[in-house]
């Protein structure tokens, strides 16, 4: 099974922190946010969202929680920890340093 | 938070997986649940939106496994990949592991020795109920009534029991006392006995196991015989456990007790320490009065009573007391004396935890040793902690590379605290397993005065939690802080730049840590000197009589009709003692003033006012005086007349005495009584005596009065003082001889002679001296080494400054100089600080000490000499290391780590190929002078490489690094001669166990050097290897051979060291006696010639061999003398402890076998060399010292057999070796290829015919294996000389032999054998794993199981009948194949194809696995077999089973391996030959 590599797993650990840092959400609704925020742009691909969650609050940067959904169904809720918040914010600097040094280079050529 | 979240997230996978996994697939199914929603909301139908929403989503199962591994990866394995990762680090660093697992396990082993003690002591309750309630009394006492003590008078007792009523149950017991006792009427034996008061049993709770608990109250008052309770212990041991143990008599002295009950098991009264075996009834001791005290008195709480309520009432009986006293003091007493007396109070304290000595204000050794051990475990971990250091500043670049690949800070850490964890945990065990064996040590220890205690063995659990505690105290002592530090890199800055930018604040640490380990091994050699000072002062002593040649019997008149029959008895025995040959005089008198028995007592003086200073009363008949060699300064000795019944009583007193009582006069004349008589029964004194030493070489003399031995009427024991040139055990029966004569009611009881009494009064200062030896000795080891260690981890830090410095021009010596300056001030200033803590120490020990201090200057100046010289030693290696850097080759190094490898001095052939050359050419062109030096300094080159050469062997050191197998050779060898010489020292051997014990050292001697000298065999002629040597330089032969004979002398004298470091200090003190050195130099003298002996007799037979024979046969019949030797050394080895257990048999049946083997003639050197100093060589006898004579012409003849036949034949030898082109190797012959053809033909496989030749060629061609078997083949040998020696027979004897030889295969196959073959089987890998096991199989059973057990059968064959031999054949074999497939369980691989050496943790398994197997197997299989030849069913039954399950085994195997692709090797081999791509 191929799978598309559009998000370096590094990435799509930030762009989980970050969506998670609007507040608690389960997985359906991370990848469902990260689409629609992103305006279909990055799609995550569903099997390699799950594994990432997993990764993620084994660090102890989110934590998990069982919770009821707008539906009314029993439902895993992540939400990011004081840790993970500050994951994020040196995610984010770093993503800053690379992106903004990626578009220097590009302009330059 | 974050880690402690973590933590419960790690825990919870741990522990609810299944909860965790059913969790996922909801969240998933939830998942899908919605998307499906939303494709429905999209407009899809059902079905198709949940194929939709299955598509996108990809394989569950997949995603869930993903998961899953998310969670495992995070924990399992890590922690299973870092310990895999550890594991892997540490086994290529075995000489550090090893060193670190010693060390740490030593101080480790120390800690829980002791703790087990303290636990067993201290911390554990009597097995009682309610332990919490009972409670001991005290009362002031002691000198001034300022200390308290725990002894009561019976009638105060009896007070305060009534008193207390209401509060508490008191019961009362003497203390413990060893007795002798008869059960009913037999022989008397020893017991321990406690008298108690009525209700004790009740009061304390104590259970009967039989009968009564409460036995023994109320027997005294009726006539009947008293009741008795004895000891579960004693009733086991005794008894049998016999349940009509009920009934049965004891008789102790004159009372006959019945015994009414057995105590509940595991009870031994309340003292800790010393059992009691036998409780009897307070009410029949004799009647006692107010002024003896004798019993302790112990109570029970009643339930709602509190101590301090208790206290009171007996305070009150305390305070009545008081004022009784207050009310007979003499008039004009100081009002404030009164006072006081009137305020003193009784103390109460817990019992529950049983009574002891060692407990409370006597408790000082346990803290003592407690001190000792807390510093050997903080000097361990010191020392642990400065390798960790060094060896983590050369994992620099692993670090900053790991880092620098995405690794956190906190995973560094816990990889290293992972290996030192790992690391701890072999300490642990090691030290768990030391504890046990030293627990005697320290337990002797702490009681140097009295018996020794015996203890209940301490609670496992408690000492593997104690154990586990400390091994993580020590983690976090000596891991922590530099894990922390070395955590701390900066990838990019560690890569760039060299390391030695880094490292000046660890340098520093180390150095730190250095002054730490050498002052307290500073503070630990002062007190050693001190007390072995201490010890030489005391015993040097004069003790005022003439101790030589005197000889103390105890002797006991059983029963006293009439005295004038004892006096008639006693005055005979003198007359016929006399008269024995050999014996110039005897005497009775009531002791020996070392054996302890004198009666104390007060005199009254007419016209001398009474001091309440005591006097010793001493019996003693005519004679006495001379004998002893006591000098009379004034008046006469004690004359017949005054033994006549109706003379005038008459007394001899000590100067002391004399000086003191009569203030200088004369007391001639003057008259005396004792205090205690009414009316008075005066004494005339009639001379005076010079003062003696009584009982304690410490104390000053006491006032003695000396009175004839039948004053006031003829005793019951005396003892009978001899003075005699025979030694005890020839006088032994003679005296009771002589005795039985006299009078068959007189018994000779212990015979001893009066130095050996000097010497058991001073057990205890011979204990603190060795075990301050020992300590000492430990400390300074462990100071070497952080010496050793930090020094050449500043010059490896330093190898490019250095290299700078010496390209500026820096002579060697400077930098030699200026290494050795930086160790000396860190040094000097460890020795200072310990210098200073010493003599703030010294108040705690200063009781201990006698005549010498940690100050004396000479005790001072020694012991700081010793330090700094040893630790300088330590530092010269590695400053030397420093002068021999080449600044070429240190300032091209870029990465700084030009460690120990590349600087080595030992490593001889670049650089010192390159001084040579240089020296060669200065030579040619320079005036003699230089070329001498220049010839010294090729020579020393040589030396060195040879020494280098000697440790260059994959046994000794895996990585190829000589002064690592220098270390860990010694390491191995030196603990266990130290642990050894201290056994030896706590069982204070005398006489012929003393000879037998140095008997045993001299064989080890012996043996250590044998052994190096058959290694070393190929060492003492040329090879093909010194021809490489040899052509580049124009050297002759015999340079060579001189080289290698020094190197081979300084590498025998280090082993000889080795093994008899401990021995030489510590021996003396086993010895006794007053020559410390003379002993030592003795020791010493004897073992280096012992030691020479061996070496020069095995080269010597080198020498005759290669004289007698020539060529290929020469190499055959070495070969195999070789193999031969060392099987026999190693047998030797074994037999060694039965020969010295039956040297006194063999010396006086004057065998000739004294004359056939060599140790013994080095046992009898010493007994001539050794100082004359008392009861040892008296016993030793003179056949042992006759031998003496036959060591030194032993030497000389060996050395002029070595002259004779070794150096001519040498040169002729090393021409041949060296100039003549090596033999090319013949193919086998027609023999060999028979054989083969047949081997192929009856295996059929190829695979597996190679494989069996593979193996046969190794054991027969590879010296290493041929060594390795012989010695298992010497073990082999051994156990079936003691198995039949122990009478086991022929049944055992086979067995273990199949076992050894089963086991040593197993073990030799895991050598590795000549790389080339190695390769080949490597590069064939094929499916054949099969081929090579069934293969392996084939050979130990067809080639060594069968071959055994056939011989074994045609020896039987010719005693026993057939059946028997064919059943003990089919026993053996049978057995044999299970053990085989047993062993070779795990073995999935051709013999001797790992390519490394398998490694310690094995050879450790493998040594385990005999000890057990050679205990337990054989003498099991043994019964086994009896059992089964005695019932043929269960035969049948047997062999059926063990036929079935070794085919079924085999058929398994063929069905399972064939599919099992290639082969397990320990290790991948030469990477190299993988990448070759051969097998594709």
């Amino acid at each position: 099974m191929s799978r598309p590599t559009d998000l370096v797993q590094g990435t799509l650990d930030l762009l989980i922190l970050k969506t998670l840092s609007l507040g608690p959400i389960h997985g359906w609704a991370v990848g469902q946010r990260i689409q629609q925020i992103s305006n279909d742009v990055l799609q995550v691909q569903q099997g390699s969202l799950y594994p990432a969650l997993h990764r993620l609050e084994q660090q102890g940067w989110i934590r998990a929680e069982w919770g009821e959904s707008e539906n009314h169904r029993r439902a895993r809720f992540y939400a990011l920890t004081r840790a993970g918040q500050k994951r994020l914010n040196q995610e984010l600097q770093q993503w800053e340093r690379l992106s903004s040094a990626i578009g220097l280079v590009v302009k330059a050529v | 938070m974050r880690l402690f979240t973590i933590l419960k997230l790690r825990l919870r996978t741990l522990l609810k997986s299944r909860r965790l996994d059913q969790e996922l697939e909801e969240e998933l199914r939830y998942h899908i649940d919605l998307e499906v929603e939303r494709h429905v909301k999209a407009g899809m139908s059902p079905l198709e939106a949940r194929r939709a929403a299955m598509l996108s989503f990809g394989g569950a199962s997949q995603i869930q496994e993903e998961c899953r591994d998310e969670r495992r990866a995070a924990w399992f394995t890590g922690i299973g990949r870092d310990l895999q990762y550890a594991l892997r680090n540490l086994r290529r660093m075995p000489g550090f592991a090893t060193a670190v697992v010693v060390t740490l396990g030593l101080g480790i082993g120390a800690n829980t020795a002791v703790f087990s003690i303290a636990d067993a002591l201290l911390f554990r309750a009597l097995p009682l109920p309610q332990p919490e309630r009972l409670f001991q009394v005290l009362q002031p006492d002691g000198p001034g009534l300022t200390g308290y003590g725990e002894l009561f008078a019976i009638p105060d007792f009896a007070d305060m029991r009534d008193r207390v009523a209401g509060y508490a149950d008191l019961a009362a017991q003497t203390e413990p006392r060893q007795t002798m006792a008869s059960v009913d009427g037999g022989q008397e034996e020893p017991i321990r006995r406690v008298a108690v008061s009525e209700h004790y049993f009740a009061v304390l709770g104590i259970e009967a196991a039989i009968g009564r608990g409460g036995g023994t109250e109320g027997g005294a008052e009726s006539s009947q015989t008293p009741l008795a309770v004895i000891s579960y212990g004693l009733w086991k041991r005794r008894f049998d456990a016999d349940p009509s143990v009920l009934g049965r008599t004891i008789r102790v002295g004159k009372t006959i007790f019945q015994i009414a009950g057995v105590a509940q098991a595991g009870f031994a009264g309340i003292d800790l320490g010393t059992p009691t075996d036998l409780w009897t009834p307070l009410a029949v001791e004799p009647a006692r009065t107010r002024s003896v005290r004798s019993i302790r008195i112990i109570g029970r709480l009643k339930t709602s009573a509190t101590m301090a309520q208790a206290a009171a009432p007996l305070q009150a009986v305390l305070h009545q007391r008081m004022v009784e006293m207050v009310g007979h003091a003499p008039a004009g007493s100081p009002q404030s004396l009164i006072k006081r007396i009137l305020g003193l109070e009784v103390k109460l304290i817990p019992a529950g935890g049983g009574i002891s000595p060692v407990r409370g204000e006597a408790g000082r050794p346990l803290f003592i040793v407690f001190g000792l051990v807390g510093l050997v475990l903080l000097m361990a971990c010191s020392t642990v902690g400065t390798l960790f250091e060094a060896r983590h500043s050369a994992r620099q670049g692993e670090m900053a590379v790991r880092m620098s690949m995405g690794a956190g800070r906190w995973r560094l850490i816990r990889q290293l605290l992972t290996e030192a964890l790992l690391l701890a945990g072999a300490a642990g065990v090691v030290g768990f397993a030391l504890a046990r064996v030293t627990r005697p040590v320290f337990l002797a220890l702490l009681t140097p005065f009295g018996p020794q205690l015996e203890l209940p063995p301490a609670a496992d659990g408690h000492l593997l939690a104690f154990t586990a505690a400390i091994g993580g105290l020590a983690v976090l002592l000596f891991a922590l802080g530099p894990a922390w530090r070395s955590s701390a890199v900066n990838p990019a800055h560690a890569l760039r730049s060299s390391t030695r930018l880094t490292s000046s604040g660890r340098v520093r640490r180390g150095r730190l840590a250095v002054v730490l380990e050498v002052s307290i091994s500073m503070v630990l050699v002062l007190g050693a000197g001190a007390f072995a000072r201490t010890l030489i002062h005391l015993s040097h002593i004069n003790t005022g009589f003439d101790r030589q040649n005197v000889i103390v019997a105890g002797v006991r008149l059983r029963s006293v009709e009439t005295e004038q029959r004892a006096a008639r008895a006693w005055k005979e025995l003198q007359e016929r003692v006399s008269a024995i040959p050999g014996v110039e005089s005897a005497s009775l008198s009531s002791g020996s003033p070392f054996d302890g028995a004198s009666g104390n007592g007060l005199l009254r003086i007419p016209g001398v006012a009474s001091n309440n200073q005591g006097s010793l009363f001493f019996l003693a008949s005519p004679g006495f005086f001379p004998t002893t060699g006591m000098r009379i300064v004034q008046g006469r000795d004690f004359e017949a007349r005054d033994l006549e019944p109706g003379a005038a009583p008459v007394a001899l007193v000590s100067e002391s005495l004399a000086r003191q009582a009569f203030s200088g006069k004369s007391p001639i004349g003057r008259t005396f009584s004792n205090l205690e008589d009414s009316p008075p029964r005066w004494v005339t004194i009639v001379g005076v005596v010079r003062n003696i030493k009584f009982g304690n070489l410490r104390d000053a003399s006491p006032r003695v009065v000396y009175l004839p031995y039948t004053w006031p009427k003829p005793p019951q024991i005396l003892s009978l003082v001899l003075r005699a040139r025979r030694d005890v055990a020839s006088l032994a029966g003679v005296l009771r001889r002589e005795a039985g004569l006299t009078d068959p009611d007189l018994a000779v009881g212990q015979i001893t002679s009066q130095t050996q009494l000097i010497d058991e009064s001073l057990t205890r200062e011979r204990m603190l001296a060795s075990v301050g030896v020992f300590f000492g000795g430990l400390a300074v080891l462990m100071a070497v080494i952080g010496i050793y260690g930090i020094t050449s981890y500043t010059v490896s830090k330093r190898t490019q400054e250095i290299g700078i410095r010496m390209a500026l021009g820096a002579p060697r010596a400077s930098v030699l100089a200026m290494i050795l300056r930086e160790s000396a001030i860190v040094v000097g200033a460890g020795a200072a600080v310990g210098l200073a803590i010493s003599q703030a120490a010294e108040r705690l020990v200063a009781a201990l000490l006698f005549g010498a201090r940690a100050s004396d200057p000479a005790t001072l100046l020694t012991a700081a000499l010793f330090v700094l010289l040893v630790t300088t030693l330590a530092a010269f290696h590695p400053a030397r290391r420093a002068a021999n850097i080449d600044p070429m080759m240190a300032i091209r190094c870029e990465w700084g780590v030009a460690s120990v490898e590349t600087v080595s001095p030992l490593r001889p052939t670049v650089m010192g190929g390159f001084r040579q050359v240089e020296a060669l050419e200065r030579t040619q062109s320079a005036s003699l002078p230089q070329s001498l030096r220049a010839d010294a300094r090729i020579f020393g080159d040589l030396v060195r490489h040879f020494f280098g050469r000697f440790f260059d062997k994959e046994a000794l050191s895996p990585q190829g690094r000589p002064e690592a197998g220098v270390f860990q050779t010694l390491g191995l060898l030196i603990p266990p001669s130290g642990f050894i010489c201290l056994l030896f020292m706590i069982g204070n051997p005398h006489g012929w166990q003393l000879v037998g014990l140095r008997f045993l050292l001299i064989c080890y001697s012996m043996i250590v050097m044998g052994v190096v000298m058959v290694f070393e065999w190929e060492a003492l002629f040329p090879d093909r290897r010194d021809y490489l040597i040899l052509t580049p330089l124009p050297l002759r032969p015999f340079a060579i051979l001189a080289a290698k004979f020094a190197a081979l002398g300084i590498f025998l004298a280090m082993f000889l060291g080795a093994v008899n470091f401990f021995g030489v200090l510590l021996w003396p003190g086993v010895e006794g006696g007053n020559s410390y050195f003379q002993v030592a130099g003795a020791h010493l003298a004897v073992m280096i010639a012992a030691g020479l002996f061996s070496a020069l007799a095995i080269a010597a037979l080198q020498g005759v061999l290669v004289t007698v024979f020539r060529g290929v046969a020469y190499r055959r019949v070495s070969a195999a003398v070789q193999t031969v030797l060392m099987a026999g050394l190693i047998l030797f080895l074994f037999v060694s402890p039965l020969m010295a257990m039956a040297i006194p048999n063999l010396c006086r049946t004057h065998s000739p076998f004294l004359h056939w083997i060599p140790p013994f003639w080095f046992a009898g050197l010493y007994e001539q060399m050794r100082p004359v100093v008392g009861h040892g060589s008296a016993q030793a006898g003179k056949t042992l010292a006759g031998l003496g004579s036959l060591a030194m012409r032993s030497i000389w003849i060996a050395l002029a057999l070595f002259t004779a036949s070794f150096l001519p034949e040498y040169r002729r030898h090393a021409r041949r070796a060296l100039e003549i082109s090596l033999p090319r190797p013949k193919g086998p012959g027609r023999i060999g290829r028979a054989l083969s053809r047949a081997v192929a033909w009856l295996l059929g496989d190829p695979v597996e015919t190679g494989v069996f030749h593979f193996i046969g060629q190794t054991i027969s061609r590879s010296l290493k294996h041929r060594l390795f078997l012989a010695t298992y083949a010497g073990f082999g040998a051994a156990l079936a000389v003691m198995v039949i020696s122990n009478g086991g027979g022929s049944v055992r004897a086979p067995l273990a032999l199949s076992f050894v030889l089963v086991s040593g295969l197993r073990a030799a196959f895991n050598f590795p054998s000549d790389l080339r073959a190695n390769w080949a089987f490597q590069v064939s890998e094929t499916h054949s794993a099969a081929a090579y096991i069934r293969a392996t199989r084939k050979w130990v059973m067809f080639l060594a199981v069968l071959p055994l057990f056939l011989l074994v059968a045609a020896i039987e064959a010719m005693r026993s009948p057939m059946p028997v031999v064919a059943f003990h054949s089919a026993f053996g074999v049978t057995v044999s194949m299970v053990l085989m497939e047993a062993l070779f369980l795990g073995f999935h691989k051709v013999p001797f194809t790992c390519s490394r050496f398998p490694g310690k943790a094995s050879l450790v398994f493998l040594s385990v696995l005999y000890v057990f197997g050679f205990t337990f197997y054989s003498s099991w299989m043994a019964q086994l077999e009896v059992w089964l030849w005695a019932w043929p069913l269960p035969a049948v039954l047997f062999f059926l089973v063990c036929g079935v399950g070794l085919v079924a085994l085999w058929l398994m195997r063929e069905r399972v391996l064939p599919s099992e692709s290639g082969l397990e090797y320990e290790d991948d081999g030469n990477p190299a030959v993988r990448l070759l791509g051969l097998n594709e």
